[in-house]
């Protein structure tokens, strides 16, 4: 047991120590009880939950049974998981990549807007406030072939105009470039206040020695920014493997499984399928993946990768 | 540091002018069919309106049963609001101002809890809330939304306490106070922009989500606005006119909310993903 500088400070006189210590080391768990069992209630206990659901062959009605790994196996031997899982890895080469490499270059005109800078980041932040249900419907008037954009397209003369949502070939891409949209400018927002705390003066003697703008940010800014760059591709990638929202409801996973993510793969199976025991499987491979980034991240850190 | 006054090219301010049609561009045709009558709808989808009309924001908010959605979300989102303040809070102070075996791992455990994606404990949620009766019902919402939204919040609060200093606290306990009214009379006023900032992001995310109001509620009468907005949809999915006015409703309250407090949002959400 600790003893902590205000636990002597306070030993009062009249109450016998033993009781004393007991309550002193209660106090803080009783601040903590309700949120802890809050938590477990929702998230820790169920969670736990499928694990053990991964282990059955429960239909959500009748009693499970244990089938021990034989929903791995079917797992193993799933197309639609791997098809899913391809279109996830997309999603994730995308992600890491677009929406990065906009909000960076964006950030960087922005920290040197003057006095725009605060109303350009409410701006481009704007789009994660609004709710994702409105949000994607917007983006399906946009996308609709009938009064969408296409016929602006059609009236500048361009035929063969796509279908951005029916076509299997680009509905992936039409559904990404609306989380895109929502996602880029949180990214911004990351970089703007991370160039603010970089060093000025290091900028000012580069632009003293007459280097141009593009080698100032490639030598100068870029391996200042690489700390917040590393947090970004980390919590990208994580996040491209619970993707759910805008393909669930712009899609769901639709046309054919051109857009079918493990989320919805998983949603589809657990609650209209009525395979829960498999979908708990799905829901774990999904965990794993990201788990296994993040002990990526950890070993590269580790070796003094500074990321 | 040097303040040095940034010469901004006009090029950098056509490009910025560029990005932000792109960022606030479809909103803007929200609001613009929304005001649009809907004869003009088809002639002239991305064209201004030669009048302005609220008749299509009429209609949808009667027949979008909005006025019981809002009621609906607000209690929601108060209710929810007021038990993440104050279970939150309480750990947070926990965790901030004593010293015990085994805080490391409550942290952890939060940690993990606010990083595990939803589909992982989606299925036997459904079930349990089936089993309780929670079901269809807007305080198994607010059971939901609780748990879901402490371990952020708990951290955000837990590095706002950090920063108040320890002898506040104490100074008052030689006055005979408790611990729990040192937090309650001490703390809490102290804290108060920080449980603002917990406030807003909740009521955002309660008012926004989707997800667990669509599975775990089936019954009309209990949709918060969200949902309200999905069934809308589903009935009068060719009336884009309406839609479009159904789809303002939702949003201008949060619009007008970060209108006056972009900052405390901005910063609150950005500042929370990077130190948890």
């Amino acid at each position: 047991m600790q003893v902590t500088a205000n636990a002597r400070m306070e030993a009062a006189p009249g109450v016998r120590p033993r009781k004393r210590k007991w309550k002193k080391a209660l106090l803080p768990w009783m601040f903590l009880l309700p949120a802890l069992l809050m938590t477990m209630f929702v998230v820790m206990g169920p969670t736990v939950g499928t694990l053990a659901l991964s282990l059955t062959d429960w239909d959500g009605i009748r009693p499970p049974h244990f089938i021990g790994a034989d929903n791995y196996k079917s797992l193993m031997k799933d197309p639609n998981f791997f098809a899913a899982l391809e279109n996830n890895f997309r999603w994730m080469a995308l992600f890491c990549t677009i929406p990065v490499v906009f909000g960076l270059i964006v950030a960087s005109v922005v920290s040197k807007a003057g006095k725009g800078q605060m109303f350009y980041r409410s701006a481009f932040f704007l789009p994660q406030i609004v709710s994702t249900v409105v949000s994607a419907k917007i983006w399906a008037w946009i996308y609709n072939p009938f009064f969408g954009i296409n016929t602006v397209l059609q009236q500048w003369g361009i035929q063969n105009v796509p279908l951005w949502l029916g076509n299997p070939k680009i509905a992936l891409y039409s559904v990404a470039l609306v989380d895109g949209w929502r996602y880029w400018g949180f990214l911004m927002v990351l970089f703007l206040s991370a160039l603010h705390q970089t060093d000025r003066a290091l900028e000012e003697a580069a632009k003293v020695d007459g280097a141009s703008r593009i080698r100032i940010f490639w030598h100068v800014m870029l391996p200042q920014l690489r700390p917040t760059i590393s947090l970004i591709l980390m919590m990208t990638m994580i996040w491209s493997f619970a993707a759910f929202d805008y393909v669930f409801v712009m899609t769901n996973g639709g046309p054919g499984n051109a857009t079918e993510l493990i989320g919805t793969y998983m949603y589809k199976q657990a609650l209209q399928n009525q395979m829960p025991g498999y979908a708990s499987t799905i829901a774990l491979a999904m965990a794993l993946l990201s788990g296994i980034i993040m002990a990526l991240f950890g070993i590269l850190r580790k070796r003094g990768w500074d990321v | 540091m040097k303040t040095r006054k940034p010469r901004a090219s006009a090029i950098s301010h056509l490009f910025l002018i560029l990005v932000f049609l792109f960022a606030v561009g479809p909103l803007l045709l929200l609001v613009n069919n929304a005001l649009k009558p809907k004869e003009e709808f088809m002639t002239k989808p991305f064209g201004l309106p030669s009048r302005l009309t609220l008749d299509n924001l009429t209609a949808s908010w009667t027949q979008g049963h909005y006025a019981e959605a809002f009621r609906n979300s607000i209690g929601v989102g108060i209710a929810t609001i007021v038990i993440v303040c104050m279970l939150g809070g309480l750990a947070a102070y926990s965790l901030s101002k004593f010293e015990f075996r085994g805080r490391g791992t409550v942290m952890a455990f939060f940690l993990f809890a606010m990083s595990v994606p939803l589909g992982l404990f989606l299925v036997p949620l459904f079930f349990m809330w089936q089993k309780l009766h929670l079901m269809d019902s807007l305080v198994g919402l607010i059971i939901i939304y609780s748990g879901i939204y402490l371990p952020f919040n708990v951290f955000l609060l837990r590095s706002y306490f950090v920063g108040i200093p320890h002898e506040l606290g104490e100074a008052a306990k030689i006055d005979g106070c408790g611990e729990l009214k040192v937090f309650s009379k001490i703390i809490l006023p102290i804290a108060a922009p920080a449980f603002s900032t917990v406030a807003l992001l909740v009521g955002l995310w309660t008012w926004n989500e989707f997800f667990f109001a669509n599975s775990f509620i089936q019954s009309d009468e209990l949709r918060t606005v969200s949902t309200r907005y999905l069934t809308f949809v589903g009935s009068f999915s060719s009336d884009w006119s309406k839609v479009s006015a159904a789809g303002l409703i939702a949003v201008l309250p949060m619009m007008a909310l970060y209108l006056f407090l972009q900052r405390r949002f901005i910063e609150g959400m950005t500042e929370g993903s990077i130190k948890g």
